[in-house]
């Protein structure tokens, strides 16, 4: 399992870089548990959302999963090469499968992000 | 109710094996992905657990012609070594199950369930058997019998190679046994070819490694349920609980083929004729969908104008033809060919075309 020490992550298996926008994607964890991804409902840009908001969906072979807003903010952009090759999702889903860079309105959310290891114990939860 | 576990299952989580329900059997979903798994199958070989398929053995002096009774297909036709996929049919003309049934001797038959049917069928072919006091007796051995399947273009190769046989006189359906207590069937739940194999538990494990090296060594790979599920979906083979079930006749499923009219009798055959006679009030349809949403079981299916006209049985994405297709259900008198049909998936509703089945024949 593949859990990078320089993102944040959410309880819906969410990571988020931070940077002037914050890239966020689904957790390797997930892309697992989701197995092959068909399709991706991308969020819409310019979308304004709230931490936790069901912003699109995923489609696997296996199931259908919502995919939730980490912060709240504006999305600014998405990946649309998933459109093409949502199996990204699986292959990478740290670096080419990211899902969207959210423009951040409230830096204090970033507190109910987990790091790695937060993240990790979490996991075992599951 | 405790769930069932092969007789491997430690390997199989050992391999990385993504473990899964499956008919109360603990299973392997997929090792590595669903993707890659299938791709072994179509392009080398893949090696599959199939344990949990209900075996049963039927013996006796009237085994023959009860199971010519109790199926709709002329199984007493059938030569020792050889098989058929025959329905098991109720007194309504509805599918018991759908299974694969071997001759192994005059009067002994094996028999391969799917594992969803297995304990109904038991108890009906029991009760059938007590009624009308057949001499016939039916042994469950399902958990004493381990059964592997190798599928795709080098299972041929494999199977020979391994069991050491020459040419290529192997019929389909037909199966060999080798020492020391291997048996071996061409046959295959896929449009690729394949073989299953079947031995003692405690043959298994011996088995599975010999078979695990040779399929590795071709480039192929072990494979789970999921990958399973795809081919036989590509190949329209019909799936117990899904397009197999009570309330399904062969006819609504378009396997008249594997109902023999000329048979005095067998179970289910006045209802059978009589809708023959009426036309069926149900039929299966292949969907093309378009878009990238899978249909899932149940979906209910409407007409364009709105009309509810049927349901989704199973849905699937094909990798090679890199579709989304469906099976599904559909009133008789609504679609034909090539006519749009709506899917209703939860919030939306995705456009299906009709298709010719089996899938990828003339589309």
């Amino acid at each position: 399992m593949n859990i990078p020490d320089n993102l944040l992550y959410t309880r819906e298996h969410f990571w988020v870089k931070k940077g002037d926008l914050a890239t966020c994607g689904i957790t390797d964890y997930a892309q697992n548990e989701l197995g092959d991804v068909i399709f991706v409902e991308l969020p819409e840009e310019g979308k304004k959302v709230k931490q936790g908001d069901k912003i699109g969906e995923v489609e696997s072979i296996k199931t259908v999963s919502y995919l939730y807003a980490p912060l709240s903010g504006e999305v600014m952009e998405v990946n649309r090469e998933l459109d093409k090759r949502p199996e990204l999702i699986n292959q990478s889903p740290y670096g080419e499968g990211w899902i969207c860079k959210i423009q951040p309105e409230n830096e204090e959310e970033f507190k109910n992000l987990m790091n790695k290891e937060e993240y990790e114990v979490f996991l075992k939860t599951q | 109710m405790t769930l069932r576990e092969l007789p491997l299952s430690d390997f199989h989580r050992s391999c990385g094996a993504r473990m899964g329900v499956f008919c109360g059997w603990e299973m392997p979903l997929y090792y590595r992905s669903i993707r890659e798994e299938y791709f072994a199958c179509t392009n080398s070989c893949g090696l599959f657990d199939i344990s949990h398929l209900g075996k049963f053995f039927l013996r006796g002096k009237e085994a023959t012609p009860f199971l010519d009774y109790a199926t709709c297909r002329k199984v007493s036709e059938i030569k020792e070594g050889r098989g058929k996929y025959i329905f098991f049919l109720n007194w309504r003309g509805g599918i018991v199950d759908g299974a694969t049934l071997f001759r192994e001797k005059e009067e002994e038959w094996l028999l391969i369930s799917n594992a969803g049917a297995r304990e109904k069928l038991f108890r009906w072919l029991d009760y059938l058997i007590k009624t009308n006091k057949w001499e016939v007796e039916i042994e469950d051995v399902t958990e004493k019998k381990a059964l592997f399947a190798i599928q795709g273009p080098e299972a041929a190769v494999i199977a020979k190679e391994l069991f050491q046989v020459s040419g290529d006189n192997w019929p389909k359906f037909s199966f060999r046994k080798f020492p020391p207590g291997f048996q071996v069937t061409h046959l295959a739940f896929s449009k690729e070819d394949g073989f299953e194999i079947m031995s003692d538990v405690s043959l298994g494990s011996g088995l599975w490694e010999k078979l695990l090296k040779e399929v590795e060594r071709r480039g192929g790979a072990l494979c789970g349920l999921g990958a399973r599920d795809l081919l036989r979906f590509e190949a329209t083979f019909p799936l117990y609980g899904q397009e197999i079930d009570e309330t399904i006749t062969p006819l609504e499923l378009g396997r008249e083929d594997l109902v023999d009219w000329e048979k005095a009798d067998f179970i289910g055959k006045k209802p059978l004729l009589l809708e023959k006679e009426e036309g069926s009030k149900k039929r299966l349809v292949g969907l093309e969908i378009l878009g990238r949403r899978i249909p899932r079981y149940g979906y209910p299916l409407y007409t364009k104008e709105g009309m509810p006209c049927g349901y989704v049985t199973s849905g699937n994405y094909s990798f090679s033809w890199h579709k989304v297709l469906a099976l599904g259900f559909i009133s008789s008198i609504s679609g034909e060919k090539g006519e749009t049909l709506l899917v209703a998936a939860p919030r939306t509703r995705l456009e299906a075309i009709i298709v010719n089945l089996p899938f990828g024949e003339g589309g």
